[in-house]
C-alpha cells in the first residue's frame, strides 16, 4: 500500500487528536510561575556583581566581628511563634496573630486576628498528643470554627475549594475587621449528648499539655520562604493510602513534575474521594470533566496527605459539574509549580 | 493588567492547538505539556510587542525551543482501540492500522529539524514561506529538508515495502 501526503497529514492529524483532558486553567498558573522563576533569575543574574561586593565586605569586616557573638539570623523557614510551637511560616501563609498557653496555667486562651484574605488559616499544635478524650476547640468571634484532637503534628484549617466566600459568610468576617479567636480545651465525659459511645473515659487530672494557635494570612508564591531541597526527597511511596475501592490513580514519576494525568471512571452515588501525597512543594489542581474541582497546594519537603473530601453528584453539580450517577467522567490531575516528580494521586470510591 | 488579561486569555482559548503541536515534536504529551508552559513563559516576556495574533510568535517560539535542544521520548506507542474484525474481503484494516503505526514510528526517527518541517507543513498546514520565517531559514532550506524528511522515510526499513510517493504544494 503506497503512502501519501494525505497519509501522512492523517496519521500526524490522529496522533494529535488524541489529547488528555484539556487543563487551559491550570497551564494560566503553571505559565505564571515559570515567568516568576525566569524573572528571578534575571534579577539574579543582575544583581551578582552586587552580591559579591558585599560578600567581599562582609568578609573583611568579618574579621573584626566580635568573636563572643554567636548569634545569627534563623532562616525564615525554620522561625517559630506561639511558644515555639507553630512555625512562623505554614501552609503558604505568615502567622500574623498566635497564642500558646500551657493548661496547668488555664484551659483557654484568646487573641485577635484581622483577616486580610478569606483564605486564611488556622493551626495548632501541642507538644505531645492528648487522649481522645480531650480535644481542643476554636471558635471565631464565639462561632464554631475547627475542633479535634491535639498532638505533636500540626492541625490546620482552611477554606475548601470554592467555598472562601461561604466559609467568611458563615462566620461573618468582613476583611479588615479585627475577630476574637478563643482556643479552649475541653475534657470529654463518657454519656454526654456529644459523646460516641465506645469514646475512652480520661480518669483524673487533665495532663500538662502546652498549645500553641496561630492564624496564618497567605503571602504570594514569589515570596513565600521555602524550606531549601533536601539532598535526597522522602519516599513517595510512604504516603498513607486509603482502603477505599481504588478506581485509578496518577503519579507525577510517569506524567512529570509539572504534568497531568486522567483517570476514566464511573460515578456512582458513592462519589469520588482524592487522595494526594506530597513530597515536596507545588499544587496539583483537581478537574473533573475539564471543570477545576479543587486544588491541593504543598509547602514543604516532608511528606503530606490531601484529600478526604467526597465529592458526591450533588457536590460535583454544585462546583459546575452536570453529571449524574452513573455517568462516565474524567477526574484530571494537574501539577504546577513543583521541581521535582514528587506527587501522586488516587481517585477512590466514596464512602 | 490588560497585557497579562490578554496573555491569560490566549493560554485559555488557543493554547491546546499548540499543544497538539508540541506533542507531535515531543511525541510524548507531559514533555509536549513541559515545553508548550517553556514557550508561553518565554512569549509573556515579548507580548507586548506583538500584534493582534500572537500564535505565529507563540508557534516559532515553541519550535525553536523545541529544535535547539528538547529532548525527546522513545517509547514503543501502544494501541487504544481494538481492532476491527477482519472483513472476508476488501482492504484489511488491521494493515492499515499497521501502517499508519509504522509511519509514526518513522516520523519519530528523523531528526529534529525534518521532524519540525514535516509538523509545520502537513499538520499545521503552513507554507514553505510560513514554515521558513517559523525555523527562521529560507525557503531553499525548507524544500531541502523536506525532501531529505521524506527520502529518510522512504528509504526507512519498516516503511521500504510502502514507498512515498512525491506530493507538493
Amino acid at each position: 500500500m503506497a503512502l501519501t501526503d494525505t497519509d501522512l497529514r492523517d496519521v500526524l492529524a490522529d496522533r494529535a487528536s488524541a489529547m488528555p483532558a484539556d487543563i487551559s486553567l491550570a497551564r494560566v498558573a503553571a505559565v505564571d510561575r515559570r515567568v516568576r522563576v525566569i524573572r528571578r533569575r534575571r534579577a539574579a543574574g543582575a544583581s551578582l556583581a552586587v552580591v559579591i561586593l558585599l560578600l567581599v565586605v562582609t568578609g573583611v569586616s568579618g574579621l573584626f566581628r566580635d568573636p563572643h557573638d554567636r548569634t545569627a539570623p534563623v532562616p525564615a523557614h525554620l522561625q517559630k511563634v506561639a511558644g515555639d510551637l507553630l512555625p512562623r511560616y505554614n501552609g503558604g501563609g505568615q502567622a500574623t496573630a498566635y497564642t500558646s498557653f500551657s493548661t496547668d496555667v488555664k484551659r483557654e486562651s484568646t487573641f485577635t486576628f484581622t483577616p486580610t484574605s478569606r483564605n486564611f488559616l488556622v493551626s495548632f499544635r501541642c507538644d505531645k498528643d492528648m487522649p481522645q478524650s480531650q480535644s481542643v476547640t476554636v471558635t471565631v468571634d464565639g462561632k464554631p470554627f475547627m475542633a479535634g484532637g491535639c498532638n505533636a503534628g500540626i492541625t490546620t484549617s482552611g477554606p475548601t475549594f470554592g467555598a472562601e466566600q461561604a466559609r467568611a459568610d458563615d462566620l461573618g468576617l468582613r476583611l479588615g475587621v479585627p475577630v476574637k479567636v478563643l482556643v479552649h480545651v475541653a475534657q470529654i465525659v463518657k454519656g454526654s449528648k456529644v459523646t460516641p459511645e465506645d469514646l475512652p473515659v480520661y480518669r483524673g487530672p487533665m495532663a500538662v499539655y502546652r498549645i500553641g494557635v496561630a492564624a496564618y494570612s497567605p503571602m504570594s508564591v514569589a515570596d513565600y520562604p521555602f524550606p531549601p531541597r533536601p539532598r535526597t526527597l522522602e519516599s513517595l511511596d510512604a504516603g498513607p493510602n486509603s482502603e477505599n475501592r481504588l478506581l485509578g490513580k496518577v503519579d507525577s514519576r510517569s506524567v512529570g513534575a509539572d504534568g497531568h494525568g486522567v483517570v476514566q471512571t464511573t460515578l456512582t452515588s458513592k462519589g469520588v474521594q482524592f487522595e494526594l501525597y506530597a513530597v515536596a512543594p507545588g499544587a496539583v489542581t483537581m478537574t473533573v470533566d475539564n471543570q477545576p474541582v479543587d486544588v491541593a497546594r504543598f509547602w514543604t519537603w516532608q511528606g503530606s496527605g490531601y484529600g478526604g473530601l467526597v465529592l458526591t453528584p450533588d457536590a460535583l453539580r454544585r462546583l459546575g459539574v452536570d453529571v449524574k450517577a452513573g455517568d462516565r467522567i474524567t477526574v484530571g490531575f494537574a501539577g504546577s509549580r513543583f521541581t521535582d516528580p514528587g506527587w501522586r494521586a488516587e481517585v477512590r470510591e466514596g464512602s | 493588567m490588560a497585557e497579562r488579561r490578554d496573555f491569560d486569555e490566549f493560554v485559555v482559548t488557543r493554547s491546546s492547538r499548540l499543544l497538539r503541536t508540541a506533542f507531535l515534536l515531543t511525541r510524548d504529551w507531559a514533555l509536549a505539556e513541559d515545553l508548550l508552559q517553556t514557550a508561553l513563559a518565554k512569549s509573556w516576556f515579548a507580548w507586548g510587542r506583538l500584534d493582534d495574533n500572537p500564535e505565529p510568535y507563540v508557534r516559532k517560539v515553541l519550535v525553536n525551543t523545541y529544535a535547539s535542544w528538547w529532548r525527546r521520548r522513545w517509547r514503543a506507542e501502544t494501541p487504544t482501540e481494538s481492532l476491527p474484525d477482519s472483513q472476508a474481503h476488501g482492504p484489511d484494516p488491521t494493515a492499515q492500522v499497521d501502517d499508519r503505526d509504522e509511519l509514526w514510528q518513522a516520523l519519530g526517527r528523523l531528526p529534529r529539524r525534518q521532524q519540525a518541517v514535516i509538523v509545520l507543513r502537513y499538520f499545521e498546514d503552513l507554507t514553505e514561506a510560513q514554515t521558513a520565517d517559523v525555523l527562521g531559514v529560507s525557503t531553499g532550506t525548507v524544500k531541502s529538508q523536506t525532501s531529505k524528511a521524506l527520502a529518510r522515510l522512504r528509504l526507512d526499513p519498516d516503511l521500504a515495502a510502502h514507498p512515498i510517493l512525491n506530493g507538493g504544494r
